[in-house]
This record gives C-alpha cells, structure tokens and sequence, in this order.
C-alpha cells in the first residue's frame, strides 16, 4: 500500500510542501491558493498532471519528485477524498 | 425558497422566452451534464451543486456554476437579454483566496503606492476621489472563457461561455493621476498593478502574486475603479480598489490594488512571465509567448438553449469587440450554412461593452444549431475553428460557441 508514501509526500517530501496551499481533511490541511481537494475529488489522471506539469500557479514538480512518488500521491488523494461520501 | 426567489426574478425580465429556464433552478447540475455531453471530464465530478464560498455568500445560487471556492461561472441562460449584468450574477475568478472582507468597510482608506512617475506617491481612495471620475462599461472576461470547448482537455477551469459579464465601472482615469503626479518616468513601457492579497509563508511570492504588466497604450482608459454597477466595489470583486483596463482581458484588471507602477519591462512574477501566454498544445510558457491583454471579437447565443417551439422563435445572445466597437453580428440557425444579420439590442455604451442581440426566425420541427459571428468595425470577424493552444485562452470560434435546439 503506497498511500502513506503518497501521504508523506503530500506532507512532508514536496517542496513547496502541498499543505501550504490545498486543504485536504485527512493530511490536516487547511491551505487556500489551490482548491481544496475534499471538495474537488480530482482524478487520478488529474493529480498525476497537475503535480507533473503545474497548473496554472502551481508549480511542475517533475524534477523534484519521482513518478513513483507522484503516483503514491495521486493514490493517496484518490484513497481520502473519492470514499468520502 | 432560493428557487422561488429566481422564479421571482426570472418573472421580472421581460419577455426573455427561454424554455431552458428550469435548468437555472437545479444549480450547476445542468451545466455539468452538458460539458459531459461533450465528452470533457468537467474540473469538479460532484453533481450536488456547491454552497457559495463566505466571501461570495451574496451572490445568486441559481445563476452561477460553482467550480471551487475561487471560481464560479455564470450560467448561460442567466445572461438573457441583458446589457449590463446583475452583480449578484457575475462570474467570480480569484487567482488567490480574497483577503477579508473588512478590506472594504472604509474604502476611502485603502491606499495605492504610484511609483515610475516624476512623483511617486502613496494615494489613499479618498484622494482619488478629488483627483477625477470617469464612468465606463466593460466587458470583463476570463482569459480561459470557452476553455471547456478544447479537445484536449486544457488545465484550468472548464468555463463554457460564463467566464463574462457586462459592467459599469467608476473611478479615477489613471492618466488623471499620473499626470497629477508629474507624468510616468522616461523609459517606461508597462503598467504593472500588484495586488494586496496575502501570500502564505514557505512560497516564493513571485509564483503566486498577482502582478500584471500592460502596455502603456493601456495609459488612455484604465481607471482605479471604486464603484461597480453604481455601488460601492465589494471584496468579492477585487474593492476597494481595482485597476481597470477596458478591453483587456480579467486577469489584467488586477484586485485590492496596492501598488502601481510604470515600468520599462514587465514584471517577472509567474502570472506574467509564464503564466497567461499563448503557446501550442503541451509547451510550457516564456515571456516571447503573446501575453493575454486585449479581447478578441466574439459573441454567443443565450437563448434558446435546449429547447424550443416551432414556429417564430425569438434568438437573443451578447456580442463584443474586446476594444473595438462592433459592425454587426450575424445569426445562422443551420450551423452555419445560411446567415441573417441580428439586431442589437438596447443602447450602445461603447466599445467595450458588450451588445445584446436578437433575431427573430421561424424553426421548424428537429434539431437546429444555432450559431452566432460578430464582426467589429475594424473588419476582424470570429473564426469557426479554435486555435488550439496549450491553456485554451482567447478562444472565440463560433462553431464550438454554438447550441444544439431541439424543436418540437
């Protein structure tokens, strides 16, 4: 199960750290520059994308995280937010 | 109870036959399921519509599509036949969240710095206030309106046609204050607004701040804008103080404006430098890219939507010329094959404004698709296609900006 790798990233490994800016219940965050994803319940294909590429004013962290990593993040988000309801 | 008031008010526009009405009522339901239709994954899969965010508790429900907290769109339908559109329906787009709403209670307090003039100064509003006053009606427009019609799924908020509205804007002209303040220093190229937002700690602020470079063309018709719609700017809407620069696209009418400057380059903040440029499908942005600064011709029908009756329907839509005033627009009820000129609707409140349209046509039985083209005085008309580009920005093709009706 990669979903606490995905957790640490979302917490602690990225940099900036995503907590900074994207509220998600389950990692206590409460950012407010990027949607919150409790509400937004974005795709895996969207987490992937948006965490290689950048989107808009968040930066690309493909150099700075690994496709693994970025995966267990996608799979962590995924995991805490589509179960939700 | 929300759903009788927009009955209400619904009522209270004349005229307007728009069978598609319902679809106001059930929230952003409606619109998802027809960007669905076109095969995109809309940005937010919930289909429970989304309370409105506290900053933007006031506005109407029923007249907006709810992405996130920071971005609402205005539904299709709630435009109508309308020149100037309600506050409580225009689109809402925060590239940061709103700095709090006690910003606003002493508007006359707010003060903007004014530097690469003669004499730089810090202003408050109320001084602005004695400096001059112009009033003027703009579109203002999302750079990524239409985004939802690219194929290959842009990143940002999938707007349709709602990322727009029409408004009226009071303030001092900024060449008012510039000129007061001993005219823009020698070499200066670009006004660039900064915005007083906030900026969390651990970010570098130049990824996120809004700061936006415009060319000093711009000069002739930006204001520093207190008033929208004849009332005091809200928060929600970038008050107290907001740099308005008509023509141009939203992004560049830069909210809580706290610092002013006329600069030889421009900015090297991320919103300016990679950030709103037009590049092909999957390049990243650079400052050599066009930036988006001034609106391209466009327009697009709001009513009927759906569906219709056969026989003498009336077909109402907006046009405009981002900064040129508009020559005509014309209205094809069979994708385009056949056109007839619409007549615009109400009065001209120049080029910046947009111009309600109608045009009256016999439908028959079946599916029609019901199309629009502007055409500005300079001779620029809408494309039928898109230019595909990497964020979907300035798209104004009217194949895509067309409705499918279906009459019985």
């Amino acid at each position: 199960d990669n979903t606490e790798l995905g957790k640490e990233v979302f917490t602690q490994v990225a940099q900036p750290s995503c907590t900074i800016c994207h509220a998600l219940s389950d990692a206590g965050s409460a950012g407010a520059i990027g949607p919150d994803l409790d509400e937004l319940k974005p795709s895996r294909d969207q987490v992937i994308n948006a965490v290689t590429q950048g989107v808009g004013v968040m930066p690309a962290f493909e150099t700075s995280l690994s496709a693994e990593q970025i995966e267990a993040l996608a799979d962590y988000i995924l995991s805490v937010t589509t179960n939700a309801n | 109870m929300r759903q009788e008031q927009a009955l209400d008010s619904g009522a209270t526009r004349p005229a307007l036959e728009n069978p598609t009405r319902r679809s106001l009522l059930l929230g952003s339901a409606g619109a998802m399921a027809a960007v669905s239709l076109l095969g995109f994954t809309p940005l937010a899969k919930a289909s429970e519509p989304k309370s409105l965010p506290d900053f933007a508790a006031w506005k109407d429900r029923n007249a907006l599509i709810v992405y996130t907290a920071n971005t609402m769109e205005t539904q299709r339908g709630a435009i109508g036949n309308g020149v100037i559109t309600p506050t409580d329906r225009l689109f809402v787009r925060n590239n940061l969240p709103a700095p709090p709403a006690t910003i606003a209670d002493n508007p006359d307090n707010w003060e903007v710095r004014v530097e690469g003039v003669k004499n730089p100064r810090t202003l408050s509003v109320g001084e602005l206030k004695s400096m001059g006053v112009t009033t003027v009606a703009s579109l203002l427009q999302c750079s990524g309106n239409g985004r939802a019609f690219f194929p290959h799924g842009a990143s940002g908020t999938p707007w349709s046609v709602g990322a727009a509205g029409c408004v009226m804007w009071t303030g001092v002209p900024l060449k008012d204050v510039v000129d007061a303040l001993g005219g823009p220093a020698d070499g200066a190229r670009y006004i660039t607004g900064t915005g007083g937002e906030s900026i969390p700690d651990g970010l570098d602020p130049k990824s996120i701040m809004v700061e936006r470079s415009v060319p000093t063309r711009a000069l002739d018709t930006a204001l520093l804008a207190w008033e929208m719609n004849d009332t005091p700017l809200t928060h929600t809407h970038g008050g107290p103080l907001r740099l308005v620069v008509p023509g141009y696209y939203g992004v560049n009418n830069v909210k809580y404006v706290k610092h002013i400057a006329f600069t030889e380059n421009q900015t090297d903040a991320k919103i300016q430098a990679s950030g709103y440029r037009v590049r092909e499908v999957g390049k990243p942005g650079s400052p050599d890219q066009p930036s988006m600064w001034e609106m391209n011709v466009k327009s697009w029908v709001t009513a009927p939507l759906e569906a219709g009756h056969s026989g003498r329907n009336m077909i109402y839509g907006v046009a405009f010329g981002g900064t040129v005033a508009l020559e005509k627009v014309d209205v094809s009820i069979d994708g385009g094959k056949t056109w007839k000129q619409g007549r615009f609707l109400g009065p001209d409140l120049g080029p910046y404004a947009w111009r309600p349209f109608v045009m009256a046509a016999d439908l028959s039985s079946g599916e029609h698709r019901i199309v629009s083209r502007a055409t500005d005085v300079d001779g620029n008309t809408q494309p039928e296609g898109r230019i595909e580009n990497e964020r979907g920005y300035g798209h104004n093709g009217w194949s895509d900006h067309g409705v499918s009706v279906t009459v019985s």
